[in-house]
């Protein structure tokens, strides 16, 4: 052996990769140091490949030998589709997470002066170390971007309280504007009330007193009197003058006490200054909401009320009729032409339902998921906001109740909520 | 740019060195290749519009390799998304485990290594150049229109490159694919020349 040839083969063995060279048949003419020492196979030498490692996937590495050996051209093999080709143990066995050596292979074919190929020369190189840091950054980037994820959904929901606020407040808004309106009207009413007794007392005794006049008038002899009285009774219409004002009164007063009751359900109903945690009678939080938004309802249902024996719940009044409202007026909303409402109320345990049902449209299975999504409305432009049922949803939540529906579409609807007698202590107390 | 008699000329060599590519991948899968007449074209950049004219926009899987000598520059190859699995069980990689997806793309980088090195090698050899050396052949994207797949590469706006257009059937199966083979601008002359004196030698 020349010079030459000793460091040649000096440098091959000590080179810091595997270098193998197979027959056409996977025979091995020559590995290096690399190869021995990681496979732990000292006489390798004329030895099978398949034998030194039998789980080497033989089909396919024999096609691999067969490419270069027919295409006469370089082959390869990646890390990351193929993470090794020999199974050696990793070359980071301390600190390292895998635990085999992940290896790029080059296949070349080694060719003589007539251009035919001899061997087949494989190149081993190590990649163990920029395996470990690709998957860590691929592990590291499928981490963030699922956080980046659940940041997304974390933002929506931010999107959604912040709407739900927004309406709870216009809702406040509305009810204080509400009182506002009720207490100025309040005044007025109450005399125009009292004034409305006297009135109808009066117009009694006046008519009274005529009826004295009547009577005394059919003594009075003389012609040109009576011809004048009655041509002024005939003309101011004196008999019906005499019956209307009685029924005018009576409705005026009856009117007047109509506008009084609303008043006062309006103020019941947005409980100026009881934005607290109070023991409410739910029946008195019903009728009022009822009365309030009678117009949307008469016209469309008959209300049938089952009330049942419930005590005083603890709750936010003015919040517990919102959801009442919302519930009736899409109770009313679901009827096309005419129908029934019930509402219906009990004691389960230590919970009180409250049960509306209508014999509405009904609500489809696909939409029935949904109802409870903020701006989800199947209303048409204009006619729903899409935050009724999401509010009343929150607001049911937040006082630890729940909110049932069934639906069946041409049928009906029925919304039942679920609402804890009495909070749990410290909630209530933090309100 | 290439001339028409320059084109004439490396249509010429790429259908000698396809039919040997093909004529060896008949060999290696042991089964009848049909390889079509390679169209080329002549493109000013990778970003030519008819390059996505010619591919249309259906999700595509694009390979690239590097080939260096005297020759340097890339090759982008453009398959079709399906028809490889046929080619698998003939590649061999019907025993091996492991998962579908990586299979197909191990595959999809060996019919990439053997298309690029018969093209290539072929280009030398009627060119009379000394061999040229490849790198790994490497995924370049996947399931995206070629459109999509061009957008965010950083591909030089000016370089030639010829858009060589194959089809290959085995068997019953149409295996469909073309190649971009860009040329690196130093190299250009070189081509050119060494075509040229073949013309001169006809």
């Amino acid at each position: 052996m020349s010079f030459e040839q000793k460091l040649l083969e000096n440098v091959l063995q000590q080179i810091s990769m595997g270098i193998v060279i197979l027959d056409q048949d996977c025979r091995i003419c020559f590995w290096n140091e690399f190869m021995q020492i990681n496979s732990g196979e000292a006489n390798a030498i004329d030895k099978s490949i398949f034998d030194v490692f039998p789980d080497l996937p033989r089909s396919w590495f024999k096609k691999k030998i067969d490419t270069v050996y027919t295409i006469q051209n370089m082959a390869f093999t990646d890390w990351k589709k193929r993470p090794y080709v020999f199974r050696f143990p990793t070359s980071r066995p301390m600190t390292g997470g895998l635990d085999v050596m992940y290896q790029n292979a080059t296949f070349s074919p080694l060719t003589d002066e007539k251009g035919e190929v001899t061997g087949v020369l494989i190149m081993i190189t190590d990649v163990t170390e920029v395996a470990e840091q690709t998957l860590q950054l691929e592990q590291l980037t499928a981490r963030l971007e699922h956080e980046k994820q659940e940041q997304k959904k974390l933002i929506v929901k931010l999107e959604e309280a912040q709407n739900q606020l927004l309406q709870s407040e216009k809702m406040a808004a509305i009810g204080q504007l509400a009182a506002g309106v009720a207490h100025e009207i309040n005044n007025p009413t109450g005399y125009v009330y009292s004034n409305m007794g006297s009135l109808g007392h009066m117009v009694n005794d006046l008519l009274a007193v005529i009826e004295v006049y009547e009577q005394q008038f059919e003594k009075v002899g003389d012609a040109a009197v009576r011809d004048a009285v009655n041509k002024a009774k005939e003309e101011y219409d004196f008999d019906y003058l005499k019956e209307d004002l009685v029924t005018l009164v009576n409705e005026s007063k009856d009117g007047i006490e109509r506008v009084k009751r609303i008043v006062q359900d309006l103020k019941g109903f947005s409980h100026v200054g009881e934005s607290d945690w109070q023991l409410a009678d739910l029946h008195n939080g019903m009728d009022s909401t009822l009365n309030v938004v009678w117009n949307e309802v008469k016209y469309k249902a008959e209300v049938q009320k089952d009330y049942g024996d419930i005590p005083r719940v603890q709750c936010i009044a003015s919040q517990i009729n919102q959801v009442f409202m919302n519930l009736i007026v899409n109770a009313a909303h679901a009827i096309e032409k005419q129908g029934v409402i019930k509402i219906s109320t009990g004691l389960q345990g230590d919970m009180v339902f409250i049960r509306v049902s209508d014999s509405g449209s009904g609500i489809s299975t696909e939409n029935l998921n949904r109802i409870f999504e903020p701006f989800f409305t199947t209303k048409p432009v204009g006619k729903g906001t899409g935050l009724g049922l999401s509010v009343s949803y929150s607001i049911v939540q937040k006082h630890h109740g729940r909110m049932e529906v069934t639906s069946k579409p041409g049928e009906g609807t029925t919304f039942t909520i679920w609402l804890p007698v009495t909070q749990p202590e410290e909630e209530a107390g933090e309100e | 740019m290439f001339t028409r008699d320059q084109l004439d000329a490396l249509q010429e060599i790429f259908n000698i060195a396809m039919g040997q590519g093909a004529n060896r991948l008949a060999r290696l899968i042991e089964t009848f290749v049909v390889l079509s007449a390679p169209k080329l074209y002549s493109l000013k950049s990778q970003a030519d519009p008819e390059l996505s004219k010619r591919l249309g926009d259906t999700p595509i899987i694009a390979t690239r390799q590097s080939f260096v000598g005297p020759l340097r520059g890339e090759v982008v190859i453009f398959f079709g998304m399906n028809g490889a699995n046929e080619l698998a069980e003939l590649m061999g990689y019907s025993q091996d485990g492991g998962d579908a997806q990586r299979i197909k793309e191990e595959l999809i980088l060996d019919v990439t290594n053997i298309l690029v090195g018969a093209c290539i090698t072929g280009l030398s050899q009627q060119l009379n150049f000394t061999k040229s050396s490849f790198s790994t052949p490497g995924l370049l994207v996947e399931g995206k229109t070629v459109a999509e797949a061009l957008e965010n590469q950083r591909l030089p706006q000016d370089s030639e490159a010829l858009l060589v257009e194959i089809q290959f059937k085995i068997e019953a199966h149409a295996f469909f694919c073309e190649l971009l083979i860009c040329i690196a601008n130093e190299s250009i002359a070189t081509v050119v020349t060494a075509v040229d004196k073949l013309l001169k030698g006809v």
